[in-house]
């Protein structure tokens, strides 16, 4: 009985805990609750607020700099930035990529990495 | 049975080691102590090559100790002349001390409060991706914080190249992910100098992207002017020309890659002979609110706020302008615009917490950044 109590265990907590498909991939979900344009940052990314965020099977709370369009429209669904609404998708860790312009200079945010590939909750939409 | 409760339990606390660094510095720390916080501090020390305690035996990455020793000293001083914006010139002191004191566990609890999938400070502020990879991919890693994540992402360290250059880590990317990377893009942009506030002659440090390693040439108010070191593609280190004009100025750049000239915004700099020294915020109170008492005074601290003209900057946007007498700011988060935004779309789904970034924007430029806690209730 305890073997097998254990061996259940075992498989919940594997299960439970998302693993990476690829060796430099590092995954994300979470639910948007705000997205602030980053105006001074090359091309076009996002200040976006998770709240829960889910870097591993731990919730957490935190922002991420959005890159748009993402790199591949790999998902299905998109539009990141419509806040109360799931994401899902791919970020490089500890990327400071959110610059946003504030009188005579850019100032920067603390983000936890930059998404360079993200789906979301939402239906299609137009782009 | 043993094994499998050994395997068990590496598998479930591997994610939770992960997120090990909220670890809080509330003592001042120095030379002769011996205390449960010098082992956490010697353990933070480590994580950045610029501040390792030792490459071997004790204090080296893995045998840490609680002996705050001469080795300890001396990696203090390194991290604090490494953050001496934040750390000395708020105390008028030009080289690191050793001392654990108020403003230097500020910066070391703030590392912690904005590094969390990888507790590495490196990773943040400055840090460009070519940083970021090598800490993450390369031995400079803390050996058992490596072991952590190398566990979960089995095998990873062991494909890449020990140099950890972008290029060696590049076949594990995509490259047109590597090329959307606004920190490795060659469009020339200048985000950032500071201090906002100098003195021509000063040497002041540039952020931005598509620095070359060489012939890069800025221009402060007009005045051009050869950087002394350029790294990263990200970071200059520039002398402010004697011969710039007074005042607020444009800073410019052009090399090979392009030109700041003709962008879309223009960063500026303030030359002075009599600089202000820019805001250290030293606390916040309350650090955290209920977003049903959004009405609640929070008062800032700091050594140097100005008298007036002093902005509340979030990602939400501005407030202000507040006065103060040098010392506090009071303001309440219901000023700061969207913040019902934020409010209405974190309750939808019942959201704990998230953590609202602030600065203080006035005449020496804008602050450090420190964590207000918004906690979602009824």
């Amino acid at each position: 009985m305890k073997r097998l109590v254990t061996v259940f265990t075992l498989l919940f907590v594997l299960f439970l805990f998302p693993k990476p498909t690829n060796a430099a991939i590092f995954g994300f979900g979470g639910y948007n609750v705000f997205a602030a344009p980053c105006t001074c940052s090359a091309g076009t990314v996002w200040y976006v607020w998770y709240t829960p965020l889910f870097l591993t099977g731990v919730p957490i709370t935190g922002a991420m700099a959005v890159g748009v369009p993402p790199v591949g429209l790999w998902y299905l669904n998109y539009d990141p930035l419509v806040p109360t609404t799931w994401s899902l998708g791919k970020y490089l860790p500890g990327v400071q990529g959110c610059w946003q312009y504030s009188g005579p200079t850019c100032v920067t945010w603390p983000t936890l990495g930059y998404v360079y590939q993200v789906g979301s909750s939402l239906p299609l939409s137009t782009p | 049975m043993k094994k499998n409760i050994i395997l068990i339990f590496f598998v479930t606390t591997i994610p939770f080691f992960v997120y090990a660094s909220g670890f809080s510095f509330e003592k001042d720390l120095k030379q002769g102590d011996k205390l449960p916080d010098v082992l956490e501090l010697q353990k933070k020390l480590n994580l950045d090559v610029d501040t390792r305690i030792s490459p071997i035996g004790p204090g080296s990455p893995g045998n840490e100790t609680d002996y705050f020793g001469t080795l300890t000293k001396v990696a203090v001083v390194k991290f604090q002349n490494k953050y001496k914006n934040e750390v000395l010139t708020p105390a008028n002191l030009i080289s690191g001390t050793g001392f654990i004191g108020s403003l230097t566990r500020k910066k070391l609890n703030n590392l912690n409060s904005v590094s969390v999938s990888i507790s590495n400070p490196t990773l943040i502020a400055t840090s460009t991706t070519k940083e970021v990879l090598k800490n993450i991919f390369s031995k400079e890693v803390n050996p058992s914080e490596k072991n952590q994540i190398g566990t979960y992402f089995k095998g990873l360290f062991d494909k890449v190249d020990l140099e950890g250059s972008v290029s060696s880590v590049a076949p594990y990317l995509e490259k047109s992910v590597l090329n959307s990377v606004p920190s490795l893009t060659s469009d020339v942009r200048i985000y950032n100098i500071e201090p906002y506030q100098v003195k021509p002659g000063q040497k002041v440090v540039v952020l931005g992207t598509g620095f070359t390693e060489k012939g890069n040439l800025f221009s402060f108010g007009g005045v051009d002017v050869v950087p002394v070191s350029c790294s990263y593609s990200t970071y200059c280190e520039v002398v402010v020309p004697s011969a710039a004009p007074l005042g607020e100025q444009i800073v410019s750049l052009r090399n090979s890659q392009g030109s700041t000239i003709n962008k879309n915004f223009s960063v500026k700099v303030y030359i002075t002979y009599n600089p202000v020294s820019v805001t250290v915020i030293d606390s916040i109170a309350p650090d955290f609110i209920k977003t049903s008492s959004i009405d609640t005074p929070i008062t800032l601290k700091s050594k140097n706020f100005s008298v007036s003209d002093n902005y509340i900057y979030t990602p939400l946007g501005k407030t202000g302008p507040y006065s103060s007498d040098g010392e506090n700011i009071t303001f309440r988060i219901g000023e700061i615009g969207n913040i019902d935004e934020v409010i209405k779309n974190g309750k939808l789904l019942k959201a704990a917490s998230l953590d609202l970034p602030i600065r203080v924007w006035n005449s020496g430029g804008f602050s450090d950044v420190v964590l207000l806690k918004l906690v979602f209730d009824k």
